[in-house]
């Protein structure tokens, strides 16, 4: 059992003996010290979705999913495919990509743990932090190498950060997928 | 059959928790016909409150009693701590048609066990704390499977300011009470000889009333109360309030009927007093100071300048819930007004010196009533609480007997 706190999107919990994959898990506090956890869910046996709400220390049972080393193949509209070491092939929605589509792209080689509940794969989880190039960004600022700045970046898949100001075009950048910010600049 | 309503209150701060229930509890059963058993746990402090609410009822007797008594149509029960699990008792709780946890209380073990075997479709509410923060729209009205019964539905409930809020408590009367309490000047003039003052000579005084939480902001406040030039009445109710007040008198221990005087401040302690009586003071003053969840919606119905002194919570949250409300009740003020009021209410609620502040605040009192009269059409425009919670109840039964 987790408290509804503790437990993170792409987790799987039981609910009246089905499975809810959490794909969204916001903390909010209330009066007093009460806090409420509202979760969006996904049924992984009808993929019906719906939204609830917890009291932060509601007890929830949660279920240890069995996972697997991929790497990112190629979009087959519209699903996304990704392989496993032995070449075998393993699709999954959208919708089950929800936190971490805006860092897929294609040819990249993190690699990544695609969760299965039974034979059905219900998240893909990338490495916490990754490695992704600038497209484009507007000139850097002259004098700033402290960082502080920032500015609006967006990589090649099109999704937008915010960066370090003296970061620019082609630049390698690191990423935490947890908290999805900018870590630094890398050399490649 | 008339449907049946249990609501279980922890009294944890004062009489705010049990000031709402008991408000509810009520007006489900005088205005919506419902049977409400209120499960209250601190039964000594419940008896001071119910003494209050209710002179007929004499404070001993209640202490004595079987952990079970009547007011105003309402069932009162003793919530023993820890529960005494009873196989029938825990069916009967388990066999009404909404249960209540107020606040966030937990329902006790024995009764969420026996919510497993329900005969009949039972609505669980947890009713929470009131917030004008905008995730309270996404939240209210969501369920909270259990793990129980199919029969059962948990569901979060949020009181709030907006439309897609579970909304305010209001009686149906208390708009009129306020016009009432209002439009005859005897009940002010009354309240001023209280201070042992004589209406013809005092000036026409500044009437304020204080319930509020401990804070450094008050001595400052006092002191500006002290030097101002109109004459000012503060009417403190007795209880943890009196504190400051003692410390700034320097006098060892106040009691209701006490007044105190310093420039042109006097200090009226009141007698703890009936809701019905905190709702016409808050009426008849100038601008009132309150605090919490309780003492804060009845300012607003009343309409009065007021300021909230929000609960304070350890990580600092309780300042964006407070921006949150200042952000909807300031709405359409004109400017200076805006300003002074935020301010104040900043730097009360910070704990800050408010000397200042409140030489700033006072000349905008007029335009803040005429906000305040606004702000109570705004809110009267929506469903109250207890009309709201009703409502829903009926979906739910809609929906579990199609």
């Amino acid at each position: 059992m987790k408290t509804a706190q503790e437990i993170k999107p792409g987790q799987v919990i039981m609910i009246d003996g089905s499975p809810w994959k959490v794909q969204k898990n916001e903390f909010n506090r209330a009066g007093r010290s009460s806090a409420i956890n509202k979760m969006k869910l996904k049924n992984i046996l009808n993929g019906m979705q719906t939204e609830t709400t917890f009291k932060c220390d509601d007890k929830l049972e949660y279920i240890v999913l069995e996972q697997k080393e991929v790497t990112y193949s190629y979009f087959a509209d519209p699903m996304y495919v990704f392989v496993d070491s032995d070449y075998e092939q393993i699709e999954i929605e959208k919708d089950d990509l929800e936190n971490v589509l805006m860092y897929i792209e294609d040819g990249m080689e993190d690699v990544c743990q695609a969760v299965f509940y039974g034979t059905k794969v219900i998240s893909v989880d990338l490495p916490k932090n990754i490695v992704r190039q600038i497209a484009y960004t507007e000139p850097s600022v002259r004098g700033d190498t402290s960082g502080k700045v920032t500015k609006v970046a967006r990589l090649n898949n099109g999704h937008e950060l915010q960066v370090s100001s003296f970061c620019e075009i082609g630049d390698f950048i690191e990423i935490d997928t947890l908290t999805g910010e900018y870590k630094s600049r890398v050399k490649r | 059959m008339t449907a049946r309503w249990t609501i279980f209150c922890s009294m944890i701060d004062n009489f705010g928790d049990i000031g709402v229930c008991w408000r509810l509890a009520r007006q489900l059963v005088n205005e919506h016909r419902l049977d409400v058993e209120l499960w209250v746990d601190d039964w000594p402090a419940l008896s001071g409150f119910i003494s209050a609410q209710c002179p007929a009822f004499d404070q001993a007797a209640l202490l004595s009693s079987s952990h079970i008594l009547w007011a105003d149509g309402v069932c009162i029960r003793q919530w023993p701590r820890p529960w005494k699990s009873q196989f029938s008792l825990d069916q009967h709780i388990a066999s009404s048609d909404v249960i209540i946890e107020a606040f966030g209380c937990e329902l006790p073990d024995a009764v969420k066990q026996a919510l497993v075997d329900v005969s009949k479709p039972l609505l669980w509410l947890n009713l929470e704390y009131l917030s004008a923060e905008s995730w309270v729209k996404d939240c209210h009205g969501l369920t909270s499977p259990q793990n129980v019964s199919h029969l059962v539905k948990k569901v979060f409930f949020f009181p709030g300011f907006e439309q897609g809020t579970g909304g305010l408590l209001r009686e149906t009367d208390l708009i009129n009470k306020h016009a009432h309490w209002q439009q005859h000047a005897d009940l002010r003039q009354r309240l001023i000889q209280l201070a042992g003052l004589k209406p013809l000579a005092c000036d026409n005084p500044l009437l304020v009333s204080l319930f509020s939480y401990h804070t450094p902001a008050l001595t400052t406040w006092l002191d500006a109360l002290v030097e101002q030039q109109q004459p000012v009445i503060c009417f403190v109710p007795a209880g943890k309030s009196l504190d400051g007040i003692q410390a700034y008198f320097s006098t060892p221990q106040l009691v209701a009927g006490n007044v105190l005087s310093r420039g042109a401040l006097t200090v009226v302690v009141l007698p703890f007093r009936s809701q019905e009586e905190y709702d016409c003071l808050l009426s008849l003053c100038d601008f009132n100071l309150v605090r919490g969840e309780d003492s804060f919606v009845r300012a607003q119905w009343a309409a009065r300048p007021m300021i909230w002194h929000i609960y304070p919570q350890d990580d600092g949250v309780h300042m964006l819930k407070l921006q949150a409300f200042e952000q909807l009740y300031l709405d359409g003020l004109e400017n200076d007004a805006r300003k002074a009021w935020h301010a104040f209410s900043n730097g009360w609620n910070q704990g800050e010196d408010c000397r200042e502040l409140w030489h700033y605040l006072r000349p905008q009192l007029s335009g803040l009533q005429s906000h305040g009269r606004k702000w109570q059409k705004k809110l009267a425009v929506m469903p109250d609480l207890a009309t709201n919670l009703v409502n829903f109840e009926t979906l739910f039964k809609l929906s579990a007997h199609p």
